[in-house]
């Protein structure tokens, strides 16, 4: 009893401890996540985006945003596009970007931009004074490409969570007094953690935590119910390839952390990791000129850590020969009794 | 197990009878190979691109102006960069020109001789690697046409024809000779390794493809290493090959070694790791990581980047390997069936060797892509390593190894597959004998490519008789110490000839240099960042009077205008931006009078309007010896005189007293109060010695007006520290001097020279020495 009493009291602080490493780790990321200490950054849906065409902006086409702003001090609309060529200064295109309350006849900022800008530089940040009584009121943007063509067109990403705006709160008003101060940190971590990108680029910092959880709480369970976890592995293969635009290595380590986990656990042969890898490479060849580039390029990278994860297994395994693993037909079999 | 038994139980066809069907394949491979540049480029040149590929059609000029020296300006890319690792080849096909006569023949054959060397040198190679190899000769012919006929090596290599497409036949040739010298001890395989490294050292000398394949094999290496039982002998043995490759090397690597050891502004070292480069690392990395593994693993090159873009590739690519990219599964089933198979099949020395090729590949293709997740950003943070810039490009840098790894990979795995499934052996077989020549159907329209954006602009091209003609009046007409401006300049150094009978141009480095023996000032890139970037603002803002001082500044005295730039070029990317704006006005701006004209006005030869002298400083009168040493007589000189030579600066140009008076004969220049006398293009090896043993005038040399080289030369100092009849006293109190210029760190060329003979004569004695040992 006493013997038991100590495990749990050792878990209850690893767990404590743990919470606060992610918790730090989680706070660091949020304030140092590119944007200034005293902006606060709120994803918008990418629905409320209309183009006037296609989203490739060649001459003329334009594209029109509409959102309320959540808070006062709208500063800055992020705004995501695919990359453009690396084109020398002459031959890049130009686009403007403008914003407006709505209803308002004039534009409250006209900016003019050259297509190089977007240039390794993806989520662009499009700056201007930043509006102090802007919370509740709604806002219309635009940008227009005045010269694109064939070569030089702008292209904006078309996923649900491709703009976020910006509001830059005077460092006065955050420090004017306590109270203020806290509801500034409490509205900066709610909106980092509603923002589905910051989530899922911090996920990373949880694969230990998750992998802990996993050792402590689920491990028997896995070990009973046989090859769970590589199938847990290989659905969260499939939901990020299907649902996920962007490459994300928090779900990459988790996934390839968890199927060599199973490898492990269950002894399977490294011709499994091939056999995965095999198909990843057959789905994303047949599908070359069908799927979305970025799911073409989540199946390649998928394929290629599997057939890397493949090759390191063999190695191990042609020098241990003595263990009995569990081959790829007898997994498949099994698999189909289960 | 079964490997053991390989021979009894998987040969079907007795070993001798394949080697003799083999034998016949190999010789009739190597006869379409000799016709494939007939079909690829007709009897035309295939030359143009940043190497030029003159070497391969003009072998003689290539010799006499560039191979030789350690100080060469190829259309104006100043450095000090030793090109020595030319002279075995360019002396070579200098031999085969005197007996074909024909430079179309020795052109064709150098492009052939790259792939036969390819196609020999992996089927050796892989014979040496895999256990049993002679009763799978005809899986090992395949894996050879695999290798050389990949669209990867095509289009990267065959279609740019860079010096590292030798690397083709020469990495396996090394790795074979390696592997014979290890399993037999016999020196005889380093003595032949060392010929084929001479006759090849131009390959060699394309350092970054041949790093990015050692890099791509380093993991194999170490893995091999600790699974290896005889460590020590292998270390030795290992040590004895490459220590004396390296030195059988010393005649171009030594200089080109210290090429990177002096420091200066305008050496190679300086242009590799210069700011720009490394600056551009990360852009040109994210920009063209845009590929996945799946084309490399299909055996074709990254399409995405051939269509961002706009390469004529991305055509190929449109017409034909888009309707036929899935049949290539075959060699991805291939590779992942060999895989999954190894294990029982094969014993533990080839399970090593087969794992080896695996991590070879694994990263290869890893480098090769590059765009694998997070993996993308492992790349760039290695962009922070010392010289890793050199791989920015790495889809072209990693392809030797992707595709030399792959090639062995495959040939491995049918093996495998063949040793399990022996009845499926022939199918098997057909069917990849069958996609490799499907996949290598498009070879003309990837090779013979049209230029850029051209589509109805050939790049092979025999140069015109006019402008060969107009090169030689110019090489009589003008000395070589001036240098020239070529016009309409362009985004890179190129020059732009058009060939009047067929639609082809040639587009590559200008070649003056080469026929000429005179440096030319083409464009962009010619005249380095500083004054590239003035001279763009000078054509901007049309402020042609500060244009007319940067030629002055940098020695040029002529202009060569070119009429016959076909309009679908112009409108290219080589003219684009503010070089366009080279009108009319322009020209007759900054040049006097015409003085030499094509004979059909196609090319015309201009002197500027302000003349400058390569030498200044005092009363001089000067004469080139040869590109790296000059002699003149400096009169009048005081406690303050300055000597400027208008050439690249850089710390291995010395100044040497000299006794004997300067020979002037005819004077060819007069400007201001210095006299150029006929140039005289000669070597004098005594000469060379006499300036190497002795001191240097110690005298401060430093970097004029960020390009020229200046010393500051005191006639007291001179009258204090040496003999009086080194120099001679005026009344009033100032002296004449004979000097020379010479250009040291061609010193490196010829002990780089006595090292490797040494060590061809010192392994020639060894090997006869064996040879009688033996009969005795």
């Amino acid at each position: 009893m006493k013997k038991l009493n100590l495990k749990l009291n050792l878990l209850i602080k690893l767990i404590i401890l743990l919470f606060l490493v992610l918790s730090g780790l989680s706070l660091a990321v949020i304030f140092n996540s590119g944007t200034a200490l005293s902006a606060i950054t709120v994803s918008e849906s990418g629905n409320e985006l209309r183009f006037s065409n296609t989203n490739q902006l060649y001459k003329g086409d334009s594209l029109t945003g509409v959102f309320t702003a959540k808070n006062n001090y709208l500063g800055i609309i992020y705004l995501k596009f695919d990359n453009v060529k690396n084109l020398d200064y002459y031959n890049q295109s130009d686009f403007i970007f403008r914003i407006k309350k709505d209803g308002d006849k004039s534009w409250y900022a006209v900016n003019k931009y050259k297509s190089g800008i977007i240039y390794n530089n993806n989520y662009f940040p499009f700056g201007f004074p930043p509006i102090r009584n802007s919370q509740n009121h709604q806002f219309v943007f635009q940008i227009i490409s005045l010269n694109g063509n064939k070569t030089n067109f702008i292209k904006i990403d078309t996923s649900v969570f491709n703009f976020a705006a910006s509001y830059i709160i005077p460092k006065s008003e955050i420090t004017s007094n306590i109270s203020s101060l806290a509801i500034f940190f409490i509205r900066k971590a709610f909106y980092s953690l509603n923002n589905p990108y910051f989530v899922l680029n911090s996920l990373k910092y949880f694969i230990p935590a998750l992998f802990y959880f996993i050792w402590i709480t689920l491990l028997n369970r896995f070990t009973q119910i046989k090859y769970s976890l590589s199938l847990i592995s290989i659905t969260m293969v499939i939901l990020d390839i299907v649902f996920l635009n962007d490459i994300y290595s928090g779900i990459l380590l988790g996934a390839v952390g968890l199927w060599i986990w199973s490898v492990v656990l269950y002894k399977l042969e490294y011709s499994l990791s091939i056999l995965v890898s095999l198909l990843l490479i057959l789905l994303g060849t047949l599908t070359l000129n069908i799927a979305n580039p970025s799911m073409t390029d989540k199946i390649s990278t998928w394929g290629y850590l599997f057939f890397v994860s493949g090759i390191g297994l063999a190695i191990y395994q042609s020098s241990n020969t003595k263990s009995n693993y569990i081959t790829m037909r007898r997994f498949l079999k099994d698999l189909s009794k289960i | 197990m079964l490997a053991d038994n390989g021979n009894k139980m998987f040969s079907i066809i007795p070993s001798k009878k394949q080697s003799f069907y083999i034998s016949i394949l190999n010789v009739l491979s190597i006869v379409i190979i000799l016709w494939l540049p007939y079909y690829l480029f007709g009897d035309k040149l295939y030359i143009g691109g940043d190497d030029t590929k003159l070497l391969y059609s003009y072998p003689f000029d290539y010799f006499r102006n560039v191979s030789f020296f350690s100080w060469f300006s190829l259309s104006s890319l100043p450095m000090y960069d030793s090109a020595q690792f030319s002279l075995p080849l360019a002396s070579l096909l200098a031999i085969l020109l005197i007996i074909f006569k024909s430079s179309i023949v020795i052109n064709h054959l150098a492009f052939s001789l790259t792939i036969i060397f390819g196609l020999i040198f992996f089927q050796l190679l892989t014979q040496e690697i895999i256990e049993n190899s002679r009763s799978y000769r005809i899986e090992i012919f395949l894996g050879s046409l695999f290798y050389v006929l990949s669209p990867i090596l095509m289009f990267d290599q065959y279609s740019n024809f860079y010096s590292s497409v030798w690397l083709i036949g020469l990495i396996p040739c090394v790795g074979y000779f390696y592997i014979k010298f290890l399993k037999t001890k016999k020196f005889k395989f380093i003595f032949f390794n060392i010929i084929f490294c001479t006759l090849l050292s131009l390959g060699l000398a394309a350092i970054p493809w041949l790093l990015g394949t050692l890099l791509s094999l380093l993991a194999g290496i170490v893995f091999l290493f600790f699974r290896l039982k005889n460590k020590l002998e292998i270390i030795s043995l290992s040590t004895y090959f490459f220590i004396i490759t390296l030195l059988s090397q010393a005649f171009w690597f030594l200089p080109f070694f210290m090429s990177y050891l002096i420091t200066g502004k305008n050496n190679a070292a300086s242009q590799i790791f210069s700011d720009n480069i490394a600056q551009s690392f990360n852009g040109t990395v994210l920009t063209t990581a845009s590929g996945n593994i799946f084309y490399p693993l299909l055996n074709l090159f990254h399409r995405q980047i051939a269509f961002d873009y706009s390469w004529p590739l991305a055509l190929v690519f449109k017409y034909f390997y888009d309707k036929i990219y899935y049949l290539n599964l075959v060699y991805v089933f291939i590779l992942m069936l060999g895989l999954i198979l190894f294990k029982p099949i094969i014993n533990k020395k080839e399970t090593n060797v087969y794992l080896f090729i695996l991590i070879f590949f694994t990263i290869s293709l890893y480098f090769f892509t590059v765009n694998i997740g997070p993996l993308k950003y492992l790349f760039l943070l290695l962009g922070n390593l010392p010289g890793f810039v050199m791989f920015r490009n790495f889809y072209d840098k990693f392809t030797l190894g992707f595709c030399l790894s792959y090639a062995i990979l495959i040939t491995f795995s049918l093996i495998l597959i063949i040793r399990k499934y022996k009845k499926w052996r022939y199918f098997l077989l057909l069917i990849v004998f069958i996609l490799i020549l499907v996949n290598a159907i498009p070879i003309k329209q990837i090779v013979d490519k049209p230029l850029w954006t051209a589509k109805n602009t050939a790049t092979n091209i025999n140069l015109p008789i006019e402008y060969l003609n107009f090169l030689n009046s110019v090489k009589n007409k003008i000395g070589t110490t001036d240098n020239v401006l070529s016009l309409p300049l362009n985004s890179a150094g190129y020059a732009v000839i058009s060939d009047s009978n067929s639609k082809g141009v040639y587009a590559g480095t200008s070649p003056l240099k080469i026929f000429t023996g005179i440096n030319d000032y083409a464009g962009d890139l010619s005249f380095g960042q500083i004054y590239s970037n003035r001279i763009n603002k000078d054509l901007q803002d049309k402020n042609y009077k500060d244009f007319e001082n940067v030629l002055k500044r940098l020695d040029i005295n002529y202009v060569i205008l070119n009429k016959n730039i076909p309009k679908s070029v112009k409108q290219s990317f080589l003219f684009s931006g503010k070089l366009k704006t080279q009108d009319e006005n322009f020209v007759k701006s900054i040049t006097d009078k015409k003085l030499l004209s094509s004979s059909h006005d196609n090319y015309q030869l201009y002197s500027t309007k302000i003349h400058s002298s390569i030498f200044s400083g005092g009363n001089i009168t000067f004469k080139k010896i040869n590109p790296i040493e000059y002699h003149l007589t400096i009169n009048k000189v005081n406690n303050n005189t300055s000597l400027i030579f208008v050439n690249p600066y850089n710390s291995g140009w010395k100044l040497y007293l000299d006794k004997n008076q300067l020979k002037c004969g005819l004077v060819i220049h007069s400007i201001d109060s210095s006299k150029q006398c006929q140039s005289q293009n000669t070597i004098n090896l005594l000469d060379d010695i006499k300036y190497i043993t002795s001191p240097s005038l110690n005298t401060v040399h430093i970097n004029y007006l960020n390009y020229a080289n200046k010393w500051k030369i005191s006639s007291e100092d001179i009258i204090k520290n040496f003999p009086k009849n080194d120099y001679s006293l005026n009344k009033d109190g100032t002296i004449n001097l004979n000097l020379t210029v010479y250009f040291f760190p061609q010193f490196y060329f010829y002990l780089g020279v006595v090292i490797s003979g040494l060590t061809f004569v010192i392994i020639s004695l060894y090997l006869f020495y064996e040879k009688i040992k033996l009969k005795a």
